[in-house]
């Protein structure tokens, strides 16, 4: 049997929720949604009690030929909402331009003017937090106010009024109504408060629109096409293969999932699965004389855009800072075991750009097809270079900064920010999908989501993913339907 | 009377089974309590919380048990030596694993709490955990937003 609807929406993450927002905002009050979920609902209760985002195993869905790099992903309904930090930072609007700014790499199809608006409605949304100055131009300020700097924060922002901001972060700063303010608990996977927006506090009303029907643990196996049109899905629920069809078929199943999904389906391209990426997380420690850390009010107090946009992109990757707050660390005390000096350090991790590689892979397991399979090689030269610049980024913040010494700096073994591998592009030959997010050949097909990046940009992608769903939804409407 | 090669072949193997003996007889709890003990030798400590912390630790399985091992192995050297002056791959590697025990330690006690008044009795709360703990002490030095 086959159910037909206006669209279905492969994934709840942010791709698939803030598309599904603008979609239902703009469709008519008949419209018929089908959105499948891999995964299951697992309520914050749940998480809490099982110290888990997910109930859905990401080791099960996934092969990773080089355990030595993590991708971290949180399956299941709301996807990496469930877990992320709530770094709600925006690009540069030289991110969008490498290669015709600094020579370097390619430039994206769209530009930061042209996203502007929408980054402000994401903002919004999520009731970002923020300060009164930016790095970047905006039309609008931040819903809630930023949170406080920890001690290292304030002086760096005294050193350079131009160069150190509170972050953009979705960790409120006030009471939301589902969200409380952040307590600085430094697990923010698992944040004991809901401070941090999720799909599951932010936007839960989308799934129970009349117009929406949700298909939890439904494991989509291939987009079906005739010729250049999709016609809908096929997926495995409850042990048996089902199929839909649709007049839209959108893909946001996450950086890893869209390309395999793709490539299943025997929809093609050169690119397809290649050019995956995260930007290169340096974590590094520093011993302070006199000053101390951890005295923020929020998990992350700072980013430094120093070392961000500028020249040195043609030479090295540029850098994103942020001064983490919390004297709890995964992998390391935070604390300094000396009498009377146990905070005073700072901890920061370093994020470098990537050039992506097309040596990094996601590809279909030939053993179980239903696997994916990721390859990674290694981050690019370019990020490579950047990290190598670190001791003098160090050098020039003790202008600010009493540093005693460095005490460690180390390659972290993720960002948890997947992307790459649809990328996206205005030539057909270089690219898998336009700039509004829909495959060139296949136009009632759109794949959404952090696989599009042409690049990684310092900054946290979440921000950049959900305002590309609201531009690709409210495109999919102006050119008059023409997909169906 | 023993040959020269026979009383060295029994130095060796006594040294050896002296050596077997005490990395067979080392405990990673014990390591745990010397680390505090040694870094923390300023602060009132309390044995018995000294002992259900490094089993709680332990437990966990955060820090390699080889590590606890090597370290608790080699405590009479480990006591005397002031790590902490010295900067090489080895003493950064101890002074790492010190850090992490001390500041579970502190952050899983009443010291903060108490404004890190080294005077009081440091008492144990139970191990930390941010999650369960986030209304007594998940960042005991963060400063709320509104003050």
């Amino acid at each position: 049997m086959t159910d037909h609807y206006d669209a279905i929406v492969v994934g709840t993450g942010f791709a698939g929720a803030f598309f599904l927002l603008r979609y239902l905002e703009r469709a008519s009050p008949t419209a018929r949604v089908l959105v499948l979920e891999r995964g299951n609902r697992d309520s914050k209760a749940w998480q809490l009690q099982n110290r888990c985002t997910s109930s859905l195993n990401p080791g099960q869905l996934f092969i990773n030929n080089n355990p030595e790099k993590e991708w971290l992903t949180s399956p299941g309904f709301g996807g990496n909402s469930k877990a992320w930090w709530g770094g709600a930072a925006r690009m540069m609007p030289g991110d969008f331009q490498l290669q015709s700014r600094y020579g370097v790499g390619i430039d994206w199809p769209l530009s930061y003017e042209e996203l502007e608006t929408y980054y402000g409605d994401v903002e919004a949304i999520m009731a970002v937090s923020g300060p009164a100055d930016s790095p970047m131009p905006r039309s609008r300020p931040f819903p809630l106010r930023p949170h406080r700097f920890s001690d290292p924060d304030t002086l760096l922002k005294k050193k350079f009024p131009d160069g150190w901001y509170h972050p953009a972060t979705a960790r409120a700063s006030a009471p939301t109504g589902t969200r409380s303010i952040c307590r600085a608990a430094g697990t923010c996977e698992l944040c004991p408060v809901d401070a941090n927006f999720s799909i599951h506090n932010g936007l839960p009303r989308l799934y129970a629109d009349p117009r929406v029907t949700m298909q939890l643990q439904a494991a989509v196996e291939e987009v079906e096409t005739i010729g250049d049109l999709a016609r809908g899905v096929s997926y495995t629920s409850d042990g048996q293969l089902r199929r839909a069809t649709a007049d839209l078929v959108v893909l946001a199943a996450s950086a890893l999932f869209n390309p395999h999904i793709l490539l299943r389906s025997g929809i093609t391209h050169e690119l397809l699965g290649k050019r995956l990426h995260e930007q290169m997380p340096v974590d590094v420690c520093l011993n302070l004389d006199g000053v101390k850390g951890y005295n923020g009010s929020s998990t992350i107090t700072g980013n430094g855009y120093l070392f961000y946009e500028g020249e040195h992109r043609r030479q090295h990757a540029a850098c994103l800072i942020e001064t983490w707050n919390s004297p709890f660390n995964y992998h390391r005390g935070a604390l300094r075991a000396e009498r009377g000096r146990w905070t005073e350090r700072a901890y920061f991790r370093f994020m470098f750009d990537d050039l992506p590689r097309a040596d990094n892979a996601v590809t279909v397991n030939a053993a179980n097809p239903r696997l994916a399979e990721v390859t990674f090689n290694g981050y690019s030269d370019y990020a490579q270079r950047g990290m190598t610049r670190i001791p003098a980024m160090v050098n020039s913040m003790a202008s600010a900064l009493p540093i005693e010494n460095i005490e460690s700096i180390s390659v972290a073994r993720s960002t948890s920010h997947i992307q790459g591998t649809v990328v996206m592009g205005n030539d057909p030959a270089t690219s898998v999908v336009d700039r509004h997010l829909v495959h060139h050949r296949i136009r009632n097909l759109a794949i959404l989501g952090a696989s599009a990046f042409p690049t990684a940009s310092p900054a946290y992608p979440t921000l950049t993913v959900s305002a590309l769903s609201l531009w690709a939804a409210d495109h999919l409407f102006t050119r008059s339907a023409s997909y169906v | 009377m023993f040959s020269r090669r026979q009383f060295l072949a029994a130095c060796i193997a006594g040294l050896t089974g002296l050596v077997t003996w005490r990395f067979i007889g080392s405990s990673d709890e014990n390591a745990i309590i010397a680390v505090l003990q040694k870094r923390l030798d300023y602060l009132l400590l309390d044995d018995n919380d000294l002992h259900a912390f490094a089993r709680d630790l332990v437990a966990q399985r955060v820090i390699s048990r080889n590590k606890l091992r090597m370290l608790d192995f080699a405590v009479p050297v480990y006591m005397q030596l002031p790590i902490a002056s010295y900067r090489n791959a080895l003493t950064h590697a101890v002074r790492h694993g010190e850090e992490r025990i001390v500041s579970l330690y502190l952050l899983s006690s009443d010291f903060f709490l108490n404004g890190a008044d080294e005077t009081r009795l440091v008492r144990y709360h139970g191990y930390y955990d941010p999650i369960r703990n986030l209304h007594s002490n998940s960042n005991p030095f963060a400063r709320p937003i509104t003050s």
